[in-house]
């Protein structure tokens, strides 16, 4: 196990640093939406870790880009400040209703995610101030940093880097050591954990609002990447396209989704004539990658070793 | 004088116009071992899951050391220092008996995300689950096993171990939910044991909900007894034994069930 | 103003029950929550335009046509996926969301993103106590009325039904009462899809065939459904009728939109409230 995650990561370094060597437009344009998609696969990836289906990860992702775009655009506010509040207002709104809607399980949960998410989207549609309706928002500001405007794609794919380096950090820090046993624990043997005096409720508002904070935080990348935003950017499909990821790499470590994104992307960039081919090849994968790959590709290379 | 701890307070629950304990009212002091007996469906786990289950009362309420404990989370009501045996063997998967020893501890300390990550002393914490665990392993003679997966032990010591992981977060008092259901003679023998010594060498008060009658009656020195949901007999195990509502309620059901 | 409530209302409920009963019964059956329900209005929908316009045939021989074609496509999702991940709630939500990308993926595939036309059986409305009634839409609603009804005594007056109402309220029961749960699941999931298949069948002349019309009406399903409760019958048709108000008084105040997410807000607060629904036991 050990090995395979040592040849896995570095496979994904090289992966991460080959865009450098090519130094083609094309290859930076895929290198950014790979990590852009990563951080919403990554944030979908811990709500499953504690065995819940969060399915308003997209509209988690679309307030992120919102408010950066809005911020810097409207307000003046600088990028930094920007995406910290794509990642602050997302996880703040997730912690607050973490306190009820956590309290709902399995089934339940995911419907009431599933409509959530497509209220938030509904709100950016509804409400055309400050939202511009279907039509979205645009000329949003390119990311600058401390004064440095990253208009080249190298640029900004190292900020997007930096960003999913932070949260793989995050993620890292939430599912190994201390906070991993709590974690696994509540969703194995919850009464257990709770008797010794773990307060479940709290820990899972904090999980949700780290996810929610890092699908943020992609909305805010996806947002001045573009420079262009619309509501369905941030529909259910865009939810449902981070689950494939997930399933495609396995949701069993947190290598899985970058694996899952890695793979994905591409794909359609690739094979431009193979657009209208996208869906049905992903959701064709995702039925017969849960049939009989029910532990992804991650998984599956565990086992082979 | 020894102060009242746990005070349970006209206490009432009810599912969809089921009365699972009506009117429930008793006080448990320091020091003491407690048994809480009667038939089945007589409300004793649901008064376990209010007392420690986060559930709410439908009326009445539960105190704990001066705090009106009612409804709180049972994460809450362990930090207060009351804490919960299962009556079904519940284990971690994949730690062994120590690492669930020293997870105890841990876990204790890390009720929230943020008294985790913002406790300065993280080393101490865990020198003092490293140690705690080490001491426990021997109180409660499960050294011989400290390195096995749980998962893979005998029923029996999966249910040792669960009494193990309370005593090792140190709580004032120790609720046993059917602590000897499932196990056999010996293992009956050493889970009193090991009640007795939680009891006197570690000054954890008890409370213990079980079938097993004479274990009950010889361990405890106050017996409460529930049926159909009302408390029925209070007092030592000779009077309840005597106690003609006790009677007609626990002999009755075995009667029945005959 | 209140003669148009009525008739919007009216209307819409008896289409929301179709799509609502279908998908609340495979829930209740088989704890499925099938997000690809939307899609077999999908594959309805397109058996009546392949029929009306490769085969030649009429609208009326389409529309059962539509629904047996979308019943067969849900025995083998029951069969080839959705058998597989009974008890395994999150796997089998995956699936069917699989499934649902995948069976759009392939319309699109084929036909494009386009709305394809489907020739309208009936066309022009009457009028009457001063509002108009389209003659198309009231057709779709009477025939969804009856079909709603059919099943309804299907469910209480066959042998099949009442096994599969016993496995929705309990399969402890059931087999203890000799009924293999099993054995129900092909029938719920063909009875459920061949349900939403007819309706998007009596959609497609009102609104025509495009790829995305599932989603809509799944939404609605979901409402519907979690207002009334997760699995239950009764439940749903109340809900049915309580959306469709509210969605046609607040349309008419307001618009649609605000509509849309006045329903949602009522979903969130049922779901934290009550999460069994308005009908169901918790």
């Amino acid at each position: 196990m050990r090995i395979v995650n040592i040849v896995l990561t570095i496979l994904i370094v090289g992966l991460a640093l080959s865009p450098f060597l090519i130094g083609e437009r094309f290859t930076w344009h895929i290198a950014i939406l790979i990590g852009i998609k990563a951080l919403l696969a990554l944030s979908l990836h811990l709500m499953l870790r504690i065995g819940q289906l969060s399915l308003a990860q997209a509209g988690f992702m679309g307030m992120g880009a919102y408010a950066s775009a809005l911020l810097t655009r409207d307000v003046g506010v600088p990028f930094l400040l920007g995406l910290g509040a794509a990642i602050a207002i997302p996880a703040l709104i997730a912690w607050v209703i973490g306190a009820v809607i956590l309290k709902v399980r399995g089934v339940h949960f995911a419907l009431l995610t599933f409509v959530m998410g497509e209220a938030i989207v509904l709100v950016f549609v509804e409400f055309v101030f400050p939202f511009g309706g279907n039509n979205g928002l645009m000329s949003i500001p390119t990311a600058s940093i401390f004064g440095m405007t990253l208009r080249s794609r190298e640029s900004f794919y190292i900020l997007v880097l930096a960003v999913v380096a932070l949260s793989l950090l995050v993620l890292r820090i939430m599912l190994h050591g201390q906070s991993g046993h709590i974690l696994r624990g509540l969703d194995s043997n919850e009464p257990l954990v709770q008797s010794l005096g773990i307060d479940a409720l709290a820990w899972r508002r904090f999980v949700f609002a780290a996810s929610a904070g890092i699908a943020g935080a992609s909305g805010s990348l996806y947002a001045h990447y573009l420079s262009y935003i619309s509501p369905e950017a941030f529909n259910i499909t865009t939810t449902i396209n981070a689950l494939v990821m997930n399933v495609v790499g396995g949701v069993g470590a947190v290598v899985g989704p970058i694996v899952g994104a890695i793979i994905l992307v591409p794909l359609p960039e690739l094979f431009r004539t193979a657009i209208a081919w996208q869906q049905f090849l992903y959701g064709l994968s995702l039925i017969l990658l849960m049939v009989f790959l029910p532990r992804g590709l991650v998984g599956l290379l565990r086992r082979l070793k | 004088m020894s102060v009242a701890q746990l005070e349970v307070r006209d206490v009432s629950r009810s599912f969809g116009g089921i009365h699972a304990v009506q009117n429930v009212s008793f006080a448990v002091d320091t020091g003491r071992i407690t048994g809480l007996v009667g038939p089945n469906g007589a409300g004793k786990t649901t008064l376990f899951n209010l007392i420690t289950g986060g559930m709410p009362t439908t009326s009445g309420s539960i105190h704990f050391d001066g705090h009106d404990i009612s409804g709180w989370a049972p994460g809450r009501v362990a930090k207060m220092g009351l804490v919960r045996s299962f009556q079904a063997a519940m284990v971690l998967p994949e730690l062994t008996v120590r690492e669930h020893l020293e997870q105890a501890v841990l876990f204790y300390h890390a009720g929230t995300p943020l008294a985790l990550f913002a406790n300065r002393h993280r080393r101490a914490t865990r020198e003092e689950a490293r140690a705690t665990a080490e001491e426990v392993l021997d109180f409660t003679d499960l050294r011989e096993n400290a390195d096995e997966i749980a998962a893979s032990l005998p029923y029996g010591l999966q249910k040792i171990l669960g009494v193990a992981m309370a005593i090792a977060v140190r709580p004032k008092m120790l609720l046993a939910d059917e602590p000897a259901a499932g196990l056999n003679g010996a293992e009956t023998a050493r889970m009193e044991a090991l009640f007795r010594a939680v009891h006197a060498e570690r000054g954890i008060a008890l409370m213990v909900i079980e079938h097993d009658l004479p274990m009950v009656m010889r361990l405890c020195d106050r017996i409460i007894a529930l049926s159909q949901g009302k408390l029925i007999a209070d007092g030592t195990p000779a009077e309840v034994r005597h106690s003609p509502a006790f009677v007609e309620a626990y002999l009755g059901s075995v009667a029945d069930a005959a | 103003m209140f003669q148009q409530f009525l008739v919007v209302a009216g209307l819409s409920s008896a289409t929301y029950m179709l799509t609502a009963l279908g998908f609340t019964l495979i829930f209740g059956i088989m704890r499925v929550v099938n997000f690809a329900h939307g899609e077999f209005l999908l594959i309805g929908a397109y058996t009546v335009f392949v029929a009306q316009h490769v085969l030649g045939l009429d609208y009326m021989i389409a529309l059962p046509l539509a629904a047996l074609v979308a019943g067969g496509f849900g025995i083998l999702a029951e069969r080839l996926l959705f058998r597989r991940f009974t008890g395994d709630e999150i796997g089998g939500m995956i699936v069917a969301l699989a499934l649902a990308i995948t069976i759009k993926g392939a319309v699109t595939v084929i036909w494009g993103v386009d709305s394809q036309p489907i020739d309208r059986p009936f066309s022009g409305s009457f009028e009457i106590a001063g509002v108009f009634i389209p003659r198309d839409q009231l057709f779709a609603a009477v025939v969804a009325l009856v079909m709603v009804v059919v099943t309804w005594w299907l469910l209480n007056h066959t042998r099949l039904g009442l096994a599969m109402r016993a496995v929705a309220q309990s399969p402890e029961v059931a087999r203890l009462q000799g009924i293999a749960p099993w054995k129900t699941y092909p029938v719920a999931f063909a009875i459920g899809c061949a349900l939403a298949g007819l309706a998007g069948a009596l959609a497609a002349p009102i609104y025509g065939a495009e790829p995305n019309m599932g989603d809509a009406a799944l939404m609605k399903a979901f409402i519907v459904v979690v207002l009334g409760g997760l699995g239950s019958i009764p439940g749903a048709l109340i809900a049915a009728v309580l959306l469709a108000s509210i969605e046609a008084g607040i349309s008419i105040l307001f618009n649609a939109t605000i509509a849309a997410l006045v329903s949602f807000l009522a979903v969130i607060v049922v779901l934290l409230v009550k999460p069994a629904g308005i009908m169901g036991r918790s």
